[in-house]
């Protein structure tokens, strides 16, 4: 296994090349081939008609940020900075409040991300200890100033819209299929089901409101498609 | 800067001038005026021809809109000149550091009338992750943006969707006002430590129409003299509705 | 006693000099050094490179560094500072050197070694620049990659890293040009053309101003420092690992092939070794993204020269290699995707057989570019001749990569300091000897048929197993520990919030880039920032001679020059 040394020599010229117009006639039988091939192969045409057509980006993809919510509508962020703290372009900018819930601990009260600073590393979905910020295939970022760029906290949480049909699915993310700290049976405290058991083992200290009225449950939308 | 027109009122029924050089007004005009406006901002948003000041990453980015996967020729820009008198829209496309901010400059002001300017990638919007000793924050500190394109590098779908943005905003006829050079407007993300720099100030920038100092900057004694200053620009423009809007 | 490995030739050298040259003892992975003092310095560097026995022939890289914030041990001596790294090789006995002088911290300088090595020129400046070190006898120390308004030396210690100068003139270079042409400053017989920074045929922000004669040039002057974003202050305020994405941007045709230079460096200082298929996937990506370096050079440069069509042929391989690159790591240009210890994650199932169809698509394309380009009589005019660097000119001017093989040098890490999987792969190097722009065309061509070829071997014997080490201190342990070990879960919190800890030395570790000979210098500190991190940029000295290769041609023969140099930008100013 080794490699070797090749000195490569210049073509001689041949009279066909000088007099060029044998050449000519040779590339343009090349473009004219290509030209033809495509005419009358229209569908193999590799241009993508943006925005009609849109590219098939991978299931990891790194485009716009979005936080995820547990089964009781709250936020999975902890605001533990550990995503400020990742990002080399310090666009990520938290400020932490106490949550009702005990068990809960902490929420951000901000959570901003700077989309004209972020570079789109995926470092803070790397860094997330809770799984709450995963990135989507969403690439459509282009504003008019940039105020409007600076998404918080009602942009950034997970809507239906982001993977239903049509909407953009889920790029980079810090696991497919399912949680590994479900599998861990790693107590995520998935709300209200279990307030009254942590109420009674005087674990949890309630002092939220009572909760909105539950939406009807979405229909068949399987949360880790793509 | 003196803004150029005539200083006569206007009679009903005359084409209103032009509130600055190239611009077609939209203030109390007739209907064929208005008819010429929407054919000439039609036009002029399907017939882009970027000048792309590519400097970086973004660049390459760039090259894969024009090549033949993405094709900007679709949309009529396909005419890609490197000469800003021949162009009409700026696309920054990647970092713009201090030493290369004259040039960007000397090249916008060398494009005539009317003219746009996208800035394509997080570097040329707000210096990206370069919070650095030599890199311009935002080209925003030097020229009107007019689009910001995200991403670092943006796909080339998304370049393309803030071209199409732009062509939507030229044809809804809001640009037709004379625009005024944004100024930088610092994002508050928590505390952004970058300094600006008292730097590329109206003495140095007065002839970028409009341009003031920082927000959060006292206006120099030089700011308020300087022709071209904001009062005096804002005055002129009052005076020139004035005249249109009797 | 007998002289450490690399440094046979040091009795000889300490004979000489007397006891003002040293050898330094280092990690094993790091290249031999010794250490001398300015006073000597001139001396050692003849002798290094006139010697048979030691035969330096070339000079790599100027790596400063400002010692003053180093810890405990590693502190500088009183009333020291700052410290000179100059990076050597020696093609006969395929060697690098390491020569180190430390210097004060009141006005430190040395004697310049332009004489030795011209090569050095652009490097002296660019220490004068960032780190403020003086060079007695540097024919023209002057700003190169900050501007002229600029205030203090960006690299020391105390200099904040957000302090920015305004800068409101642009250089004529007028003087510069003046000294270069014998007739008195006569600035009617000849014109002034100013080539860049905004100009397409530079492809990147880069600025030569010429005095033409006609269309001869008869002087030429380049600047560059149009695109300096502060890589190496940047690497000092970031983690390790927070590193990647700048790298990305240094040579950002082929982003891979930094990733993969920038974690040798790292794993190579820490004493750890990615698992096989980690460094497998990163050979092929690696080859990849040479093949898409040179594909947008020849592109570009046919682009100039009128020959359009190739343009369009050509970005139609880097587009699924892009797609390739998105699968395996969420974006395709700034991959991001090497991490210490391996990757960020695991190829896609659909790997291999996807790297064969990319494999085929692209040899046809590279066929339709060499039926309009290779045999073609305009190219012939344009190319052959043009832009001739000579064997001995090239050596001087500190080349390396596809210029200098096409100079007839037969210089290639991947062969003669095999990483990676280069060792276990055939693969032939293309040498030319003419040195002239259809050689370097030549060779381009060759090289990426021979990318292929390598891929494709890598390919049938790719290892199945992990891409990530499971040593947890370098790299984030899978999200599964995480949740189930304590253990893991701490040292994700501590690699987040502190870095990975590489312990205090120093290391140079080369890789062969795109452009040439991609080489990273890392002091570390015990903590988990860099120290100090240079970059030593295949293109550099690539740019500094260029002023030199067009001067006696015409202005559309330094287009062409200009073009397959393959000056990027990103990796020329960092």
């Amino acid at each position: 296994m080794a490699a070797r040394v090749v000195t490569l020599k210049v073509p001689e010229t041949t009279w066909a090349e000088s007099i060029y117009l044998v050449e000519i006639v040779k590339g343009l039988a090349r473009t004219l081939g290509h030209f033809l091939k495509n005419l009358t192969n229209m569908k193999g045409l590799p241009t993508i008609q943006y925005p009609e057509m849109l590219r098939k980006y991978s299931g990891r993809f790194r485009g716009r940020h979005i936080l995820k919510k547990r089964e009781d509508d709250t936020l999975k962020c902890v605001a533990c900075y550990m995503c400020e703290t990742a990002c080399p372009a310090e666009c990520i900018h938290i400020e932490a409040g106490e949550h009702p819930v005990l068990a809960y601990e902490k929420y951000p009260t901000v959570f901003e991300i700077d989309l004209l600073r972020c570079v789109y590393c995926g470092y803070c979905v790397d860094a997330c200890p809770k799984d709450a910020i995963w990135m989507t295939r969403d690439y459509e970022l282009s504003f008019f100033d940039r105020k409007s760029a600076v998404l918080g906290i009602p942009e950034l949480t997970e809507k239906p819209s982001d993977t239903s049909q049509g909407g953009p699915g889920y790029g980079y993310r810090p696991y497919e299929g399912e949680s590994p700290m479900k599998k861990a049976g790693q107590f995520e405290p998935s709300g209200l089901p279990l307030l009254p058991a942590l109420l009674e083992r005087g674990v949890a200290i309630n002092r939220m409101p009572p909760p909105p009225p539950k939406p009807p449950a979405p229909s068949a939308s399987p949360a880790a498609k793509g | 800067m003196k803004i150029t027109g005539p200083s006569l009122p206007i009679a009903p029924g005359k084409i209103a001038p032009p509130i600055a050089p190239g611009v077609p007004s939209t203030g109390g005009a007739d209907f064929l005026t208005t008819k010429l406006d929407v054919a000439v901002q039609w036009a002029q948003s399907n017939s882009l021809w970027p000048m792309p000041f590519g400097t970086a990453c973004c660049a390459i980015e760039f090259m894969s809109v024009v090549s033949s996967h993405y094709d900007l020729a679709r949309f009529g820009a396909e005419v890609v000149r490197f000469s800003p008198r021949q162009a009409d829209l700026l696309i920054v496309a990647g970092t713009v550091v201090d030493k290369l901010a004259p040039v960007l400059k000397k090249i916008y002001d060398q494009m005539s009338e009317p003219k746009w300017v996208i800035s394509m990638g997080v570097c040329a919007c707000t210096g990206g992750f370069y919070r650095a000793y030599h890199v311009v924050q935002g080209v925003d500190e030097i020229v009107p943006v007019d689009v910001y394109v995200a991403g670092c590098p943006p796909t080339p779908e998304n370049l393309i969707l803030g071209i199409m943005m732009l062509q939507k905003k030229i044809q809804s006829g809001e640009l037709a006002r004379h625009r005024e050079a944004k100024t930088f407007v610092p994002i508050r993300v928590g505390e952004d430590p970058v300094t600006a720099i008292p730097a590329y100030s109206n003495a140095v920038m007065a002839h970028v129409p409009g341009r003031h100092a920082l927000p959060g900057m006292p206006p120099s004694a030089e700011d308020e003299a300087t022709p071209g200053g904001k009062r005096e620009m804002d005055a002129e423009i009052a005076a020139a509705r004035g005249r249109e809007n009797p | 006693m007998a002289p450490p490995k690399g440094l046979e030739f040091l009795p000889v050298l300490e004979k000489n000099l007397g006891g003002r040259v040293t050898a330094r003892e280092g990690l094993a992975a790091d290249v031999p050094t010794l250490v001398t003092d300015a006073a000597s310095l001139h001396e050692t560097a003849r002798f290094l490179r006139d010697d048979p026995a030691a035969a330096y022939d070339l000079f790599l890289d100027l790596a400063s560094a400002d010692l003053s914030r180093l810890p405990g041990a590693q502190a500088p001596k009183t009333g020291e500072r700052f410290q000179a790294n100059y990076i050597l090789y020696s093609t006969k006995r395929n060697a690098h050197l390491r020569l180190k002088v430390n210097l004060p911290e009141k006005e430190p300088s040395v004697p310049t070694l332009t004489d030795v090595w011209p090569a050095a020129n652009w490097f002296e400046r660019e220490a004068w620049d960032l780190m403020g070190i003086d060079f007695k006898g540097h024919p023209n120390q002057k700003r190169l990659l900050t501007h002229g308004g600029f205030v203090g030396h960006a690299l020391r210690k105390d200099y904040d890293a957000k302090q920015r100068w305004l800068c409101t003139e642009e250089d004529l270079l007028q003087t510069e040009l003046a000294a270069q042409t014998d007739e008195p400053s006569d600035m009617f017989e000849t014109t002034t053309l100013n080539f860049g920074p905004s100009q397409p045929a530079t492809h990147g922000t880069l600025r030569i101003v010429m005095r033409l004669d006609g269309e001869t040039i008869v002087a030429a002057e380049s600047e560059c420092g149009y695109l300096h974003r502060c890589f190496e202050k940047m690497s000092e305020a970031h983690t390790y690992s927070q590193v990647f994405p700048y790298t990305d941007r240094l040579n950002y045709c082929s982003p891979m092939l930094n990733n993969n230079g920038y974690a040798r460096a790292i794993e190579s200082l820490l004493g750890v070794t990615p698992p096989p298929r980690a460094l497998a996937v990163r050979t092929i990506l690696g080859e990849f993204s040479r093949v898409m370096d040179h594909l947008v050079c020849l592109a570009a440069n046919l682009v100039d020269i009128g020959g359009l069509t190739n343009f369009w042929y050509a970005y139609q391989p880097r587009e699924e290699i892009y797609s390739l690159l998105e699968a395996c790591s969420g974006a395709r240009l700034t991959v991001s995707y090497g991490r210490i210890g391996g990757l960020a994650k695991d190829v896609p199932g659909n790997f291999v057989p996807w790297c064969r169809e990319i494999i085929k698509g692209t040899r046809e394309r590279i066929s339709d570019v060499e039926t309009l380009v290779t045999r073609n009589k305009i190219v012939w005019n344009r190319f052959r001749g043009t832009g001739v660097v000579t064997k001995e000119q090239a050596l001087a001017w500190g080349f390396t990569g596809p210029c200098l093989r096409a100079s007839g040098v037969p210089f290639d890490l991947r062969k003669d300091q095999p990483y990676e999987w280069y060792g276990e792969v055939d693969f032939d190097v293309p040498v030319m000897t003419e040195g002239d722009n259809y050689a370097r065309y030549l060779v381009r061509v060759e090289e990426m048929k021979q990318s292929l070829r390598i891929i494709e071997q890598i390919l049938d014997k790719l290892p199945g197993g992990p891409v990530r080490s499971d040593d947890y201190r370098v790299i984030l342990p899978p999200k599964e520990m995480v949740y189930n070990e304590m253990e893991a879960l701490i040292y994700h919190f501590k690699l987040v919030f502190e870095g990975v800890k590489v312990p205090p030395g120093e290391i140079y570790s080369a890789t062969e880039g795109a452009n040439g000979e991609l080489g990273f210098s890392v002091i570390s500190d015990g903590s988990g920032f860099p120290y100090r991190l240079k970059v030593r940029p295949p293109c550099f000295p690539l740019f500094a001679a260029f002023e030199k290769i067009i001067k006696g041609g015409m202005v559309s023969d330094a287009v062409a020059t200009l073009g397959l140099l393959n000056i990027i930008a990103g990796e020329l100013d960092r």
